[in-house]
């Protein structure tokens, strides 16, 4: 009888050769990266601490602690201070999720009173999971708050399921969160194709990352070459990338805490960031900054599209101040450009609130060619056009109705 | 008006033409009802509940599962059909939920249509019980399938109590995801694994792994909930129970349900060719039954073996009774679920007489009961067949099952010995949960869901394999030691790249090109796409034949082109074995018997169209197509050297190589020459090698040389062509005609699906040292215990074999034995016969 694994691998069919097997190397993270290891209640883990000292700029942003927050954590629905947030960011040894995905790399950051601070929790090769979690949560227990680039559906998940598997108590589902991809997705999808981390850095903050750049695919394999043998060639690249995305991810919230409270105005930013923000002050009940902001975005030179839009933000404004000329006017601004929502809007004021019935089919027939013009097949629209119909029916049954007794 | 099952049995038996194929007539007696009262522990809530629903008293066996479960017993309960198994779990989880507020239940079906019916049931029982009002969305019970709708899974993970779910979605969706269901595992108290049966061979090895992988998360939760089981009858439910589970059972076999009377007819074929022993196909004989149950409008399910034979037939019906067309379906997998909902329901209303179904309806599909089964053909094991013949038996009504004896050896041994399926305790289910396959898989999942200590163990696995196990996967570098816990480390969902139904994968789509647009037809599983769907391949879907225009292996598709032919295709098949060294041996009188591992490639090389009028009418078509490779474990027996020479010397062993004569060179180059060089059957002229001269009648066929390498015998053939040629004549030698017994008589021994094993022979195969060779393999890669089991039961077969053949009337041999003879008359009984009188003592 053979070697027992030898028959195994035969048996699976596993084919391995002296190729396979990758001599050993023993560099440590300790030469690679500056950091210290720390021994918590459950063993050690390796901490890389680096301090970012206010007015240090990243891109063209300024690291410091923001002027005004509460107008973006009110749009972002959090309630807390600035120092209750703490940026975060994994690396992990599977980008699919599930409870085998680990956090070999746990970065996160924080403003104190004189720098914002980073640290970075390593797993190496032989450290407790545990101890890396415990030394995290000291830092997560005090705050209230959590800031990812989308934590909600990828590190916040994977992180409960650490915590479960390794029976700590429930500590994240109590806190908040906001996560800076749902506001980017908000704030830049007219302007900006991809509104990725790497995409903001570049389009937004105006930072370029060197070419020695550790893609985020190829983390799992890196730390895995890592732990199988001892391969520390592209680590510090993993732990570096990391990094900057913690900064990245202070210097968006940066960014977006001083675009909701700029006291220079607004004639800086670009066309669709005017819109975007005045849609962002309507939100959160900000009128009369809105209502300027459309204005500035429109004068500006904002897209036939948007520009449509933003009277019919404009209009949706007015109608809640009971304002109906306004509304009437801002309507008519929008469906001038070809806006199915003003054409009905239009519709609907003019058969139940003016009755001008003859004005009334008027738009209607506009609004049935802006839909038969689009796919007619689609079922959403085949839904609209026979409702449309409806009207359309009745419509002439008034004007008709209304005939007659004229005629009387 | 329909007319009730007893006058129709009455009818055929005053028609003479009908009442002389019935060989043979079982009465299944009605027997009265075992009742029991409600236990005095169970709460008046939950009988109250129960009697809304008309259930007022238990059963016998109700009442006994129940007390079993109260004392916290696991039990496996083995009842007959339509016994009230449901309620066996449905009382304890209903009890406990009426008492415990955080309790959870986990109901596995191995089916969704299954578990769609049952969470109906509790739907009904929940709301009897906490009064939920009808418009008031009960989230007590939710189901967990491929279907359910993103919202409707996150409301079960926060809320559901009782869940009901399949074991692939257990696998791919709940356990790598546990933390997720953290709040539901913790309060688990009882898992109900419904059909247990059906987790048979490498599905039920899959389902003991799934298990194993739960039980490991449960204990992490530390859950310990007990378990209820369900099965068909099989002779080993407990064991079987035990071996999926790793926990003990209690059994509870006391079936208190009443019986109506219930008639098994044995029908036969009669013979139409007595000295080939060739009876009438059992299609033929069914029509005149078909007649009457359509007349008579009595609620009849037409049981066919495949797929192919199951549109045959309904083709052939609705071609011979075309004003009852719509009173006839045609149900099998392979057809959108759509169209199958549309079926059932037609069965349920009584919209249809008569329906035609391969397997696909024998359970967990709710068509409510009938009033009588036909099985054409012996469906491979005796508990599938009393699970077909259940269909039958409306309440206390009378039914009738009718057994249709096919030419198949099984089913002629069958119909000379009725008794078998009456009395016989029905079979062994077998799974292998230790499949080293199967193992490596599931532990990878496992290792994924939770970090593995270095002394925790794997369900039952031997503590030396898991050792030998995790090293292999350290050696992958798919997981790695930390401290003394192994933590999965490769980028990857481990779970998403198994297939647990089905080897390698997706199904494949069948897609019908009308105009531009493509309308999906149905779905076929990627082991058959070799030979079910190969180019040029005629497929049947609703009786409406389709040729296959392209397989494409990337996209996972097949295009189909509908098509009227009159041919249907049958694909050729060669398979290539390669023995390790034997991990077991042993020698009886004659031969060797061997057990090991092997691997087999297979490919398909070609394919014959068969005409449908003259099945003798048969074109060759050759086809290129990748070669599968499986790697499992068989058993072969060798035949010592000293019979092969003897039978040699009496002319007993056609099996030979042939020298083909003196003049062979000579008349081979004037074959090439007459046909230019060129491949008779396709065209194909002969470039720098030469192509092969093919013998129309084999050599061995003719009393001398001279005769067999006429030129009038020779025909050229590219190799292509010639290995398809070869192939397909493939003279019946005596070890292949010993091949073909046994394998039928095996499957009844070894109590197995024949589809489960597949056969090889050789005469002189250089890789077994140039000895005469018989072979069977599991065919399931890894192999399930099938080969090994035969193993040391080769001498009773061999016996069996030789027994039934000396009782087969037939001359020369016939498709109930060895095969039926040639169209020249010759077979190869006599061979057979010889061989097996030197091997069996």
């Amino acid at each position: 009888m053979d070697d027992p694994i030898q028959a195994l691998l035969r048996a699976l069919n596993i084919q391995m050769g002296m190729k396979d097997i990758v001599p050993r190397k023993n560099t440590r993270i300790e030469d690679i990266v500056a950091g210290q290891e720390i021994l918590t209640e459950f063993g050690p883990v390796y901490a890389i601490e680096k301090s970012v000292p206010y007015d240090q700029m990243h891109g063209v942003v300024k690291i410091s602690i923001p002027a005004q927050v509460e107008m973006l954590h009110s749009w972002a629905g959090i309630n807390t201070s600035v120092f209750d947030l703490l940026f975060f960011d994994l690396e992990t040894t599977g980008l699919s999720g599930g409870s085998g995905t680990l956090p070999f790399l746990i970065g996160f950051g924080y403003f104190s009173q004189t720098s914002f601070e980073i640290r970075q929790l390593f797993l190496r090769a032989s450290d407790p999971e545990p101890a890396q979690l415990v030394e995290f949560l000291k830092f997560v227990t005090p705050r209230s708050c959590l800031v990812s680039y989308n934590g909600k559906s990828f590190d916040a998940p994977i992180l409960k399921n650490r915590l479960i598997l390794n029976r700590f108590p429930a500590v994240l589902d109590s806190l908040q969160h906001m996560d800076l991809l749902h506001l980017a997705r908000k704030i830049w999808k007219y302007r900006l194709e991809s509104r990725g981390l790497k995409d903001l850095e570049r389009d937004i903050l105006h930072f370029e990352r060197n070419a020695d750049e550790i893609p985020g695919w190829m983390v799992p394999e890196v730390y895995a070459a890592y732990v199988r043998n001892g391969e520390t060639d592209l680590l510090s690249g993993v732990i570096s990338h990391n990094y900057l995305d913690v900064l990245s991810l202070a210097g968006i919230y940066i960014y977006l805490a001083k675009m909701f409270s700029d006291t220079r105005g607004y004639n800086e930013y670009p066309t669709e960031d005017q819109y975007s923000i005045a849609k962002a002050f309507r939100v959160i009940g900000q009128n009369d900054q809105a209502e300027k902001l459309f204005d500035l975005s429109v004068k500006s030179g904002l897209g036939e599209e948007l520009t449509a839009d933003a009277f019919l933000q404009k209009a949706a404004m007015a109608k809640s101040n009971g304002d109906l000329i306004k509304f009437e006017e801002y309507c008519q601004k929008a469906a001038f450009r070809g806006s199915p929502s003003a054409l009905l809007q239009l519709t609907i004021f003019y058969e139940h609130v003016r009755k001008e019935y003859q004005l009334a089919l008027q738009f209607a027939q506009l609004l049935l060619q802006t839909y038969t013009n689009r796919d007619k097949n689609a079922r959403v629209n085949k839904k609209k056009i026979e409702n449309l119909n409806r009207r359309i029916t009745r419509l002439n049954e008034k004007i008709k109705l209304s005939a007659q007794s004229g005629s009387r | 008006m329909p007319t009730d099952i007893s006058s129709l049995i009455a009818l055929w038996n005053r028609k003479p033409e009908i009442k002389t194929l019935i060989t043979h007539v079982e009465q299944e007696q009605e027997k009265a009802a075992t009742y029991a009262d409600f236990p005095g522990s169970i709460a008046p809530e939950v009988i109250k509940a129960l009697a809304e629903h008309g259930i007022r008293q238990l059963y016998s066996h109700q009442q006994q599962a129940y007390l079993l479960c109260e004392s916290g017993n696991n039990i496996v309960i083995t009842t007959g059909n339509a016994s009230g198994k449901s309620l066996c779990y449905q009382l304890p989880i209903l009890q406990s939920l009426h008492c415990d507020s955080e309790a959870c239940y986990l109901c596995i079906f191995p089916t969704k249509a299954l578990g769609h019916d049952q969470h109906k049931s509790f739907i009904d029982f929940t709301r009897a019980l906490f009064s939920f009002s009808v418009t008031e969305p009960s989230e007590m019970a939710a189901v967990y399938d491929g279907d359910s709708a993103h919202g409707a899974r996150q409301r079960a993970k926060k809320n559901a109590r009782i869940l009901i779910t399949n074991p692939d979605m257990l696998h791919v969706g709940i356990l790598p995801r546990h933390p997720e269901w953290a709040r539901f595992l913790a309060n688990l108290k009882y898992i109900v694994l419904d059909e247990i049966h059906l987790y048979r061979g490498i599905w039920g090895s899959h389902v003991a792994n799934i298990l194993r992988r739960l039980d490991r998360i449960l204990r992490f939760y530390g859950a310990s909930p007990q378990y209820i089981l369900t099965t068909a009858t099989v002779a080993n439910a407990a064991v079987h129970g035990e071996k999926l589970t790793g926990q003990r059972l209690r059994l509870v076999s006391d079936d208190g349900s009443p019986k109506g009377r219930k008639t098994f007819l044995m029908i036969n074929s009669p013979v139409v060719n007595r000295d080939l022993n060739i009876r009438q196909s059992i299609a033929k004989t069914f029509l005149p039954f078909a007649a009457d149950i359509l007349s008579a409008q009595v609620q009849t399910l037409y049981f066919g073996q495949t797929r192919k034979m199951v549109e045959n037939l309904g083709r052939m019906l609705r071609d011979e009774y075309p004003e009852a067309g719509d009173q006839i379906a045609i149900y099998r997998s392979g057809y959108l679920p759509s169209q199958r909902r549309t079926i059932e329901s037609q069965i349920k209303k009584y919209q249809v007489a008569l329906t035609v179904a391969t397997n696909a309806l024998e359970i967990g599909v709710d068509i409510g009961q009938l009033d009588c089964v036909c099985i054409g053909g012996f469906p491979g094991t005796i508990s599938s067949f009393r699970q077909q013949g259940g269909r039958a038996g409306r309440l206390q009504q009378s039914s009738a099952v009718l057994f249709f004896a096919s030419m198949s050896s099984v089913d002629q041994y069958l119909a000379n010995h009725p008794e078998y399926l009456f009395e016989k305790s029905p079979e062994v289910v077998s799974i292998n949960p230790d499949n080293s396959q199967i193992v490596h898989q599931h532990l990878q999942c496992s290792l994924f869901e939770l970090p593995f200590q270095r002394n925790e163990s794997f369900g039952t696995l031997p503590l030396d394999w898991l050792t030998s196990f995790l090293q292999v996967l350290c050696l992958q570098g798919k997981i790695h030691l930390r401290g003394d816990t192994y933590y999965w480390l490769a980028d990857a969902y481990p779970a998403a790249d198994i297939s647990i139904r089905s080897i390698g994968g997706k199904p494949y789509r069948l897609l019908v090109f009308d105009q531009e647009a493509s309308v999906e037809i149905g779905e076929v599983d990627p082991a058959s796409v070799h030979w079910y769907v190969h180019p040029g391949a005629v497929y049947i879907h609703q009786g409406v034949s389709y040729l296959v225009q392209d397989l494409n292996f990337s996209n996972r598709e097949v295009i189909l082109n509908q098509k009227q032919t009159d041919y249907y295709t049958v694909p050729v098949q060669q398979h290539e074995i390669t023995p390790a060294d034997p991990e077991e041996e042993g020698s009886d009188r004659g031969f060797n018997r061997y057990y090991g591992e092997i691997n087999v490639l297979s490919q398909v090389i070609g394919y014959k169209k068969i005409n449908w009028e003259d099945p003798l009418a048969v074109s060759l078509q050759t086809l290129e197509m990748p070669p599968t490779n499986l790697q499992t474990y068989g058993t072969w027996i060798t035949i010592a050297p000293e019979i092969v020479e003897g039978l040699k010397g009496m002319g007993l062993w056609s099996s030979e190589a042939n020298s083909y004569g003196k003049n062979w060179e000579q008349q081979k180059a004037l074959a090439r020459k007459r046909d230019q060089y060129r491949c008779v059957n396709c065209g194909l002229p002969e470039t720098d090698q030469a192509h092969a001269v093919h013998h129309k009648i084999p050599f061995r066929h003719f009393a001398s040389y001279q005769l067999a390498n006429s030129l009038d015998n020779l025909v050229t053939l590219c190799p292509a062509c010639h290995r398809l040629a070869e192939a397909h004549v493939k003279t019946r030698s005596g070890i292949a005609g010993l091949a073909q017994i046994a394998s039928n008589l095996s499957s009844l021994r070894l109590m197995c699906d024949p589809h489960d094993m597949g056969w090889w022979v050789a005469s002189a195969a250089p890789q077994f040292h140039g000895a005469a060779v018989v072979l069977a393999y599991d065919l399931a890669p890894g192999g399930i215990g099938l080969a090994q089991h035969l193993f040391s039961q080769w001498p009773l077969l061999l016996n069996e074999c030789l027994l039934h053949l000396e009782s087969c009337p037939c001359v020369n041999g016939c498709p109930s034995c060895v095969g039926p003879s040639g169209p020249d008359g010759l077979g190869c009984k006599s061979e057979v016969k010889a061989l097996l009188s030197l091997m069996v003592p």
